[in-house]
C-alpha cells in the first residue's frame, strides 16, 4: 500500500516535472515569437537579416554557386574587365574574381563566428565571476580587461598576429582576444543588477551552490545583451580579419579572403580597379548586414530601450 | 568628483602592470625563442649563446621581465633587433607624421559628425534624420582601407587633382603637406564621423526631452535658438568621452591608412618591423601606443569632470 502511494507520488512528481518543462518550452516559443514580431517591425533589421542569410547561403553553397574554380589560374585571361563570363573580372593570374569573392565569404564568416565564440566563451564567465564575487577578484579581472582595452583593437591583433605568424587560425585567436573585454563587461554589468534580484536571493536561501546560481539563475538572464554583442561583434570581426589579411597578416595566398584579394588589387588601381573594388563591396555589405541584425536584435530583445 | 579622478588614478598602476605583462609575454609566444630571429643565418652554438646572453635570455623569465620593466620606467622602450637603434628615437622620428594624420582625421570626423548629429537629433524621424542615420550606418560598415583605395582611384588616378601618397611636413611646406593630408584624413575621418554622429544624435535626443528645453520653448524662443543655444552645448558634453575612446581606434586605423597612402608614420614603422621580424620595434611601438591611449582617456575623463560640473561619479 505504502509502496503504491510512493510510486503514485513519484508519478505525479514526474508529471508535474514534465508539465513545468512543457510550460517552459511553451513560454520559450511564445517569447521567440514575440521577439521575432518585434524584430520584423524594423525594416532595416529585416534587410540586415536578408543580407546575412544571402552571405551564409553563399558560404555554404560556394562550390555550386561559383561559376569557376577560385584557384584555377588562366594565363590567357589575365585582368579581364567584368563581363558575362566573369561578372567581376579576373585577377592578375587570371582567376575568376566572382568565384573568389563568393568563396571569400567562407573565410569571413568562419573567422567572424569562431573568433566571437572564443571571445564569448572566455569573456562571459569572467564577467559573471567578477560580478558575483566582487571584491578583489572583481578588481583584478576588471583591471586586466582595462589593460586589454588599452590597446587599439587592430594594433593588438596585429601584434598577436606578428608573433604567432599569419594564418586563419591565428587570426581567429587574435580577434577573439581583442573581443574578450566587450563580452566580459556587458555580462558583468547585467550580472551586477541580477545579483540583487529576488530569484537569485531565493536560490541562495535554499542553499544553492555558487556555481549553480551563476550558471542557472544569473547567466540565462544575461543572454539577450550577449546575443546583441555577438552579432555586432561578428560585424567588427569581419572588418578586422579583412584588415589583417589586407596587410598580409591574415589568411595567406592562394586562399580567397576578401581582405587579401583587396590587398592584391591595391597595386592594380590604374589598370584593373575592379580587383580592389568588389571584395571591398563584399566586406561592406557583410559588415552592414551583421550590424543591422545586431541593432534590430537590440531593439527586439529590449523593448524598454531608449531610442538610440 | 575629485574622488572619481583619484579612483581612476589609483586603478592606473594595476592596469599598467597588466598591460606590461601582456606586452612582455605576448612576445614570448614566438615559436622557438627570440634569439633565433635575431641570429638569422648565424647559427653556431657559440654565437647563439652570446646573443642569448646579450638579450638576457639566459636568465629566468621573471628576472627578464623585471629588467625590461625597469628599462620602460626610465623611458627605454627597447631597441631594434636589426639596427640596434633605440625604439624611442625611432618613434619620435615617426610621431609627427602620425600625429598630423590623427589630429586632422579627428578634425574631419568632428566637423562632419557634429552638424549631422545635431540636425538628425533635433528632428528625429524626419526625412533628413533618416538620410543621415542611413549614411552613418553605411559609414560604420565601410572598411577604411577600402575607402582610402577608392578615394585614390577616383580623386588620384581618374581626376588626378591630389597626390595619393607620401607625406610632407606641414612646417616645411604647408601647401604640399596639406594636399597630401586631405585624402588620408577623409578616409580615416569618415570612420570616426559615422559612430560619432550617432552618439551626437542620441545625445541630442536625450537633451531635447529635458525640462529646460521645454522651458526654453515655452518662453517663446525660436526652435533655432532652442537647439543651438540650449541643446547643442549640453549634447556635446556626452560626445566628449566618445571622442576620447575613438582616439584609440584612430591610432589603430592609422596603421592601415598609412599603409594605403604610404604615410611614413608609426603604422608603417610597425609594419616594416613585422616584415623584418624586428620584434624589438614591434614591442616598443605597441607599448608606446597603448600608454598614449590610456593617458588620453584619463585626460578626457578628468577634463569631462571639469566641463560638466553635474557629473558625480
Amino acid at each position: 500500500m505504502a509502496k503504491q502511494e510512493d510510486s503514485l507520488a513519484e508519478m505525479s512528481r514526474a508529471e508535474s516535472g514534465r508539465a513545468t518543462e512543457i510550460t517552459i518550452k511553451a513560454g520559450f516559443v511564445a517569447q521567440s515569437r514575440e521577439i521575432w514580431r518585434r524584430f520584423r517591425r524594423s525594416r532595416t533589421a529585416v534587410v540586415g537579416l536578408a543580407i546575412v542569410l544571402v552571405i551564409v547561403f553563399a558560404a555554404i553553397f560556394a562550390d555550386i554557386i561559383a561559376p569557376h574554380d577560385p584557384y584555377q589560374t588562366a594565363p590567357r585571361a589575365i585582368l579581364l574587365s567584368p563581363s558575362l563570363e566573369h561578372p567581376m573580372g579576373t585577377d592578375a593570374i587570371g582567376r575568376d574574381l566572382f568565384s573568389r569573392v563568393i568563396h571569400g565569404s567562407r573565410v569571413s564568416l568562419q573567422v567572424g563566428v569562431i573568433s566571437i565564440s572564443i571571445a564569448a566563451i572566455v569573456g562571459v564567465p569572467l564577467g559573471v565571476v567578477a560580478a558575483y564575487y566582487g571584491g578583489l577578484s572583481d578588481s583584478l579581472i576588471m583591471r586586466f580587461l582595462d589593460a586589454l582595452l588599452a590597446f587599439p583593437a587592430i594594433l593588438l591583433a596585429i601584434f598577436v598576429m606578428a608573433v604567432l605568424g599569419p594564418s586563419i587560425r591565428n587570426a581567429m585567436i587574435a580577434i577573439g582576444v581583442i573581443f574578450i573585454p566587450a563580452f566580459a563587461r556587458i555580462t558583468r554589468a547585467n550580472a551586477l543588477s541580477l545579483k540583487e534580484k529576488e530569484f537569485v536571493e531565493s536560490a541562495r536561501a535554499i542553499g544553492a551552490k555558487d556555481s549553480y546560481i551563476m550558471m542557472r539563475t544569473i547567466l540565462p538572464n544575461c543572454v539577450s545583451p550577449i546575443i546583441v554583442q555577438a552579432s555586432l561583434g561578428v560585424a567588427y570581426a569581419v572588418l578586422v580579419e579583412a584588415s589583417l589579411s589586407f596587410l598580409g597578416l591574415g589568411s595567406q595566398p592562394p586562399e580567397p579572403s576578401w581582405g587579401s584579394i583587396l590587398g592584391a588589387g591595391r597595386g592594380l588601381m590604374a589598370s584593373a580597379p575592379w580587383v580592389a573594388t568588389f571584395p571591398g563591396l563584399a566586406i561592406f555589405v557583410c559588415v552592414l548586414g551583421f550590424n543591422l541584425v545586431g541593432d534590430g536584435l537590440r531593439e527586439a530583445l529590449d523593448p524598454h530601450l531608449k531610442n538610440t | 568628483m575629485k574622488d572619481y579622478v583619484l579612483r581612476r588614478l589609483a586603478q592606473l598602476p594595476l592596469v599598467l602592470l597588466f598591460l606590461s605583462i601582456i606586452v612582455f609575454f605576448v612576445l614570448r609566444l614566438i615559436p622557438g625563442d627570440p634569439s633565433a630571429i635575431r641570429l638569422g643565418m648565424e647559427t653556431t652554438e657559440e654565437g647563439r649563446q652570446q646573443v642569448r646572453q646579450e638579450m638576457g635570455l639566459d636568465r629566468p623569465i621573471i628576472v627578464q621581465y623585471g629588467i625590461w620593466l625597469g628599462d620602460v620606467f626610465t623611458g627605454n622602450f627597447g631597441e631594434s633587433w636589426v639596427s640596434r637603434q633605440p625604439v624611442s628615437s625611432l618613434i619620435l622620428q615617426k610621431l609627427p607624421a602620425t600625429l598630423t594624420l590623427t589630429i586632422s582625421s579627428l578634425l574631419v570626423g568632428v566637423i562632419i559628425a557634429i552638424p549631422l548629429g545635431i540636425i538628425a537629433g533635433a528632428k528625429p524621424n524626419s526625412w533628413l534624420d533618416n538620410i543621415i542615420t542611413t549614411v552613418s550606418l553605411f559609414g560604420v560598415a565601410i572598411p577604411t582601407f577600402w575607402l582610402g583605395i577608392m578615394l585614390i582611384l577616383v580623386v588620384g588616378v581618374s581626376l588626378q587633382i591630389l597626390p595619393v601618397s607620401g607625406y610632407t611636413s606641414l612646417i616645411d611646406d604647408p601647401g604640399d603637406g596639406l594636399k597630401r593630408l586631405i585624402l588620408p584624413s577623409i578616409a580615416l575621418g569618415t570612420s570616426l564621423a559615422a559612430p560619432l554622429s550617432r552618439f551626437m544624435r542620441s545625445g541630442m535626443l536625450d537633451v531635447m526631452s529635458a525640462d529646460y528645453i521645454r522651458v526654453a520653448r515655452a518662453k517663446g524662443l525660436t526652435e533655432r535658438s532652442v537647439v543651438l543655444g540650449h541643446a547643442v552645448r549640453n549634447a556635446l558634453l556626452s560626445v566628449v568621452t566618445v571622442v576620447g575612446l575613438q582616439f584609440g581606434n584612430l591610432l589603430g586605423g592609422t596603421v592601415i591608412i598609412e599603409q594605403v597612402f604610404e604615410w611614413p608614420g608609426i603604422g608603417l614603422l610597425i609594419l616594416s618591423a613585422i616584415n623584418n621580424r624586428d620584434y624589438g620595434i614591434v614591442q616598443g611601438v605597441v607599448l608606446f601606443t597603448a600608454l598614449a591611449f590610456i593617458l588620453v582617456n584619463l585626460l578626457v575623463d578628468i577634463l569631462y569632470v571639469y566641463i560638466d560640473p553635474r557629473i558625480q561619479y
